[in-house]
């Protein structure tokens, strides 16, 4: 236990001193009036204001799309990894890491010369560039949870009766619901944050997500106050949306998995 | 009608045969068991069977129904895996209940089965609980109830005693051949552990390397073993070289000692044994040993016989088996 606590502490320094303190200044930027008194104008002039509110309405949508559509493509593609031979295995992992070897305006960059240019500068562009930058993520996070799916499980089903699709909706969906769970989560915290992709494919949409607001309030508007909280605001969404997706995922069927761990 | 027909069964694996059976009838309502060594292809003809394992060539009858490529949720069989798998998300009453929704029975009519059968399982009030929640005996009986609710053609047992500790392997033999009794369910048991082959079953089918070595009655396979390879794996066998190079197959219990008197090459005890249920002696005699046991200790002149007494080796050649 205590050798546990020492390992622990050179990352939570580093933690304290580069990520949480960061984001205490943020916090208390977006608290501070000019005169330097502690005020919520900052908050106040983003709820009344309708541009940035359905900010936050795109911002969050889109994550949430995001995850859904990258989920449905990631689901079979993680099935079919699972169930491969470990030769074939060992092929899938390289081609599904292949989109890390290149850096994300190199993929934008690939994206233009296979789609119409139009498609690309707009909303379906940062939902294309998105999917494709998380995918990998999903798949991983999907195939890892089922990697934890006895084998011995879908047979025993199939001999008590069930066809390989109610195989699938019975035994497999409802064991790997702690893989959608981190693997949503991971996706849409990451597309909640993306700043990248809705500026540079975002066309005439890219000021409506927050990230690119925000970083237009600091660096052109030079607002550092209503920029930082419009960055608090985002992180709080961001975390309440989890928390929710979390609370559902405990209190449905498969929650029994989460909260035991389905092997004990 | 044969419950169950195997035709020609054979599959290989890397050029490496793992099974090949010419035929083998299971009978209805017969409790068999596939015995042999981990290896020897029990397991695969028991998930060839269910069509968990796709054999090179033969066919497979149930029921008279040529199966060979029906699919194994449209074969309408029973089986209890090893290490039970049971579904971890699911309660106790939706395990034993999941075969009956995919057998499209009528909800109401679910919940009564599901309620009867966890009756005839002996744990009626566990339908509420998860199965980590379960002790190991506990969740061989929930997976014996999942298998039979749905009232399938066939069970399917595959090493289902082996992962319990031995008096509860005792009482679930017991349980097990309750259940048989009751419902008269064709029951197929693969095993390692011969004593709970000859146990259980009407009939074996001893196997080695992918093919039948024998089949028969317990007491067939233990009184007449067909073969030095059958007589050696059911039952501690005594293997005696003669002076003609056969090789004779006596039980130890049918071993008699006496004390030595007026024979040319008297044995010499080399070790005894005290077993519970019985006493074993270990007695060299022609440079071979030989185990006798007997259910009372051997007495020599108001003595119990022990190590280095010379003694008789008897035993009533109808007895033993001489292979060439």
């Amino acid at each position: 236990m205590k050798r546990g606590a020492l390992l622990l502490a050179a990352p939570m320094s580093v933690a304290v001193v580069f990520f949480f303190t960061p984001l205490l200044l943020l916090a208390y930027r977006s608290l501070a009036a000019p005169t330097g008194a502690l005020t919520l104008d900052h908050y106040a002039r983003f709820f009344a204001d309708g541009y940035y509110l359905g900010g936050l309405g795109v911002t969050m949508g889109t994550a949430l799309l995001v995850t859904l559509i990258t989920l449905t493509c990631a689901y079979p593609v993680a099935l079919s990894y699972w169930r491969a031979s470990p030769r074939l295995k060992s092929l899938l992992i390289v081609l599904l890491l292949s989109p890390f070897y290149a850096n994300i305006v190199v993929k934008v960059f690939g994206w233009m010369l296979i789609l119409p240019s139009s498609w690309l500068n707009g909303y379906l562009g940062v939902l294309i560039v998105s999917v494709h930058r998380d995918l990998p993520f999903m798949v991983l996070l999907l195939a890892s949870a089922m990697t934890r799916i006895d084998p011995d499980w879908i047979e025993s089903a199939q001999t008590c009766g069930a066809t390989p699709a109610r195989v699938l909706r019975t035994i497999i969906w409802p064991l790997s619901i702690p893989g959608v769970v981190s693997g949503s989560t991971l996706v849409f915290s990451l597309t909640m944050a993306a700043y990248v992709v809705p500026a540079i494919v975002g066309g005439p949409w890219r000021g409506r997500f927050l990230p690119v607001s925000l970083y237009q309030q600091m660096t052109i508007a030079q607002d550092w106050a209503f920029g930082a909280a419009i960055g608090v605001i985002l992180l709080v969404a961001s975390l309440i949306t989890i928390a929710a997706g979390n609370w559902l995922i405990k209190h449905s069927k498969a929650g029994v998995l989460v909260r035991e761990g389905f092997d004990a | 009608m044969a419950a169950v027909r195997i035709e020609g069964l054979s599959k290989s694996f890397n050029g490496h045969t793992v099974l090949d059976i010419e035929a083998l009838d299971i009978q209805n309502g017969e409790f068999f068991a596939l015995l042999g060594p981990s290896g020897c292809g029990k397991t695969t003809t028991l998930r060839s069977i269910a069509g968990l394992a796709e054999p090179d060539r033969g066919r497979i009858v149930i029921g008279g129904h040529d199966v060979t490529t029906v699919p194994t949720a449209a074969r309408n069989l029973g089986m209890v895996f090893q290490r039970y798998a049971l579904f971890p998300h699911l309660t106790v009453a939706e395990n034993i209940g999941y075969g009956l929704t995919e057998h499209k029975v009528a909800p109401s009519e679910r919940d009564a089965r599901v309620a009867d059968t966890l009756a005839l399982v002996g744990l009626p009030d566990f339908g509420a609980r998860y199965p980590h929640q379960l002790s190991g005996g506990e969740q061989q009986r929930i997976a014996l109830a999942r298998a039979i609710v749905y009232r399938p053609d066939v069970l399917l047992l595959d090493e289902p005693l082996s992962n319990l500790d031995a008096k509860l392997r005792v009482t679930m033999r017991a349980e097990l051949k309750r259940l048989h009794w009751s419902l008269a369910l064709t029951t197929v048991f693969v095993t390692h552990d011969q004593q709970e082959a000859l146990a259980l079953s009407d009939r074996i089918a001893v196997m080695r390397d992918g093919k039948i070595e024998q089949i028969g009655t317990p007491s067939q396979i233990y009184e007449q073993p067909a073969s030095i390879y059958v007589a050696d794996f059911v039952g501690a066998t005594n293997l005696l070289r003669d002076d003609g190079g056969r090789t004779i197959a006596i039980k130890p219990e049918r071993v008699r000692l006496a004390a030595a008197s007026g024979v040319d090459e008297p044995g010499v005890i080399v070790g005894v044994s005290y077993l519970g249920s019985a006493y074993s002696y270990l007695i060299s005699v022609r440079g071979q040993q030989i185990e006798a046991r007997t259910a009372q200790p051997v007495m020599f002149g108001g003595r119990a016989a022990t190590s280095g007494d010379t003694v008789t080796v008897i035993f009533d050649p109808r007895d033993a088996r001489v292979f060439p």
